[in-house]
């Protein structure tokens, strides 16, 4: 069976969307193996931990790291269900990899086909400091929308739980990280 | 996967998984049927029996009624020799403007659909029971027989016997067509009006769309590819079909038969039975918990009614299958069969496939991109309709959270304008506590049109 993440409807194993809330379901198997969103790129694991690459050990080795960031916020990359967890302080670089061009953003999307859906090598940055959460889209190609809004590049603009992110046409949902 | 070059129509099968992982529990398997002509064989176009049921009503004054007419005009002069036509008008009564038979318009023609006005009630049935009295009066085997209603408002208090004669109607081989203007009519009951009568339903928003919509069911209805299409799917021993759902050219319920076939386990005798209704319309709605404790299944055989497969053949249909633990290392999972009448004979044909899968005792199986992508616009779909069912029954807080979850789901599929618009209107029934008209219509039938890039679902592997 599998559990949705977001709304916690049962559903039988190999559904593919919740029919409560339409979140995209990963499975209990392919959780345990930490197979479906690997971490990539040069994540660095300070400053956020993949909650579906967590597997038990995992979740214990950096139970530190979760129990400080308990109270950030957390993405979840809408069509794969990839979750990110935010540090409580410091600034995360989304985009894709590219190492020949030697961008490694501390967030890599390639897995989530980042390239299709038009994300820039640097798309986007959040910042977080003690006033809160902040994004701010780098002059990206095809924009980052928050909520449905264009943000003019260079000028950050507050993130809480609850907003819509979208770098090109990827959606990214912004929740709040209550802990495992 | 099978093919047919003499019947020209192609019947493919696709399922979510390459291979089905060995598991001890319930797992569900997503199947993709496909029906396209393959173009060997030029498609036939056989004679029309066509009855027109149009709204006269005095809503329909203005520029509804002068394309209306218009239109009507132009199909009269498209019949040909041996095409039969009615044209019904209708308002609080309906009565038979025309009969034309064998040939194109005369100038009478013309000049009796010119003297339509607008006035009176709309009282569908009163339309439609005269039509398809038409239709059935010029009715014979050798015709591809429809009903096209328009309609741009509600009825009252004969829902039922409308969809009663739409069924029986069907039945009997005459096809209902049902195309709703502007923003007034009742989107559910002419939804489950067109689907009782084994054909479409079409939102025209604008007047201006209304000749075009027109002529493009003509053309659907002149050259067809098979007549009275049915789709068996029987799932193997183990196997139960949870939902069948059209997703191809446009999302929509099908209307089901009501024979199974049921085959008694342990190699028994197969029967015929009627009346039996092991699917629910709508599909299976017991819960995974319920169906955690059932016991393997009898296997049955779910038939679906297609109706005509006109020009635009090409259609997909998603079938989900709840697949019980398996012991075996290729599992048949479930039989698919077309069943159709090729265009000029009554020599009836089938096309059949099977859904075979490798067993495989790991869970990493990779997820086909495009299925994956159906079922995804697919659940768009029904999170919105449940929440307009939600907002009728009074919850808004539900209503709203379904419409943003179907936003965003949108939003993934690269769907901008339609999630916005969608996210629009659950803001604006946040704040108002109330559904508009325009809006509900527009997401409905936005959301049921996602998927129209089928003929390329089966073209490539995906990589």
């Amino acid at each position: 069976m599998i559990t949705c993440r977001r709304c916690h409807a049962v559903h039988l194993e190999g559904a593919l969307f919740c029919d409560q809330c339409g979140s995209p379901l990963v499975s209990m198997a392919d959780e345990a193996s930490g197979e479906v969103a690997p971490p990539t790129g040069k994540i660095k694991s300070e400053f956020f931990t993949s909650k579906e690459a967590g597997s038990e050990a995992m979740v214990a080795q950096n139970s530190l790291l979760v129990k400080e960031a308990a109270e950030t916020l957390q993405l979840t990359v809408s069509s794969t269900g990839r979750i990110f967890r935010l540090p409580v302080k410091g600034q995360v670089l989304i985009g894709r990899r590219d190492s020949l061009a030697g961008v490694f953003p501390d967030l890599d999307l390639t897995p989530d086909g980042a390239v299709a859906m038009g994300v820039s090598r640097s798309h986007a940055r959040i910042t977080i400091d003690e006033t809160g959460s902040y994004v701010e889209d780098l002059n990206s190609l095809n924009h980052t929308h928050l909520n449905r809004e264009r943000l003019v590049p260079h000028q950050p603009r507050a993130l809480r739980a609850g907003d819509e992110l979208q770098l090109g046409r990827l959606a990214i949902r912004v929740e709040s990280a209550l802990g495992p | 996967m099978s093919n047919d070059e003499a019947a020209a129509i192609e019947l493919k099968v696709a399922c979510d998984k390459c291979a089905l992982p060995s598991l001890a529990e319930d797992q569900m398997l997503y199947a993709l049927a496909a029906i396209s002509a393959t173009g060997y064989v030029p498609p036939t176009r056989v004679p029309l029996n066509l009855c027109l049921v149009l709204d006269h009503s005095s809503s329909m004054h203005g520029e509804k009624l002068k394309q209306v007419k218009e239109s009507a005009k132009y199909i009269a002069h498209q019949m040909r020799t041996g095409d039969r036509l009615t044209l019904v008008v209708f308002s609080d009564r309906a009565k038979t403007l025309i009969v034309q038979l064998g040939g194109t318009a005369a100038q009478t023609t013309s000049q009796l659909i010119d003297a339509v006005e607008a006035r009176g009630g709309t009282e569908i049935y009163a339309g439609l029971t005269h039509g398809l009295e038409a239709a059935r009066k010029q009715q014979t085997d050798a015709f591809g027989n429809h009903v096209v209603l328009l309609t741009d408002g509600h009825t009252y208090g004969d829902e039922q016997n409308c969809l009663e004669a739409a069924r029986a109607a069907r039945e009997a081989g005459i096809f209902l067509t049902v195309l709703g203007v502007g923003t007034e009519w009742n989107d559910e009951f002419l939804t489950d009006l067109a689907t009782a009568g084994g054909g479409a339903l079409e939102y025209i928003d604008s007047p201006r769309k209304i000749a075009e919509v027109f002529q493009a069911h003509l053309r659907n209805m002149q050259i067809i590819y098979a007549r009275e299409a049915n789709l068996h799917v029987r799932p193997a021993e183990g196997v139960r079909l949870k939902d069948a759902c059209r997703v191809s050219p446009y999302i929509a319920n099908l209307t089901r038969e009501d024979t199974t076939r049921v085959s008694f386990r342990g190699g028994g005798p197969t029967r015929l039975g009627h009346g039996e209704r092991d699917l629910p319309p709508g599909g299976d709605r017991s819960s995974p918990h319920q169906k955690m404790g059932a016991q393997a299944t009898t296997p049955m055989e779910h038939s679906f009614c297609l109706g005509h497969l006109g020009q635009e053949a090409d259609q997909a249909f998603l079938l989900e299958l709840i697949v019980s633990p398996q012991a075996t290392p290729i599992c048949r999972l479930a039989h698919v069969r077309l069943d159709y009448l090729p265009p000029g004979n009554d020599v009836e044909k089938s096309l059949e496939a099977e859904v075979i899968l490798p067993t495989v005792t790991h869970s990493q199986v990779e997820t086909d991109s495009k299925v994956r992508d159906v079922v995804e616009r697919l659940t768009a779909f029904r999170l919105q309709e449940k929440a307009w069912a939600s907002a009728q029954a009074g919850d808004i807080p539900q209503a709203t959270q379904l419409l943003k979850a179907a936003s965003t789901r949108l939003l993934s599929l690269g769907e901008s304008e339609l999630s916005q618009a969608v996210f629009a209107e659950a803001q604006q029934m946040e704040r108002t506590g109330q559904t508009s008209s325009i809006a509900v219509k527009r997401i409905r039938y936005g959301t049921r049109g996602l998927i129209p890039f089928l003929p390329r679902l089966f073209s490539r592997r995906n990589k």
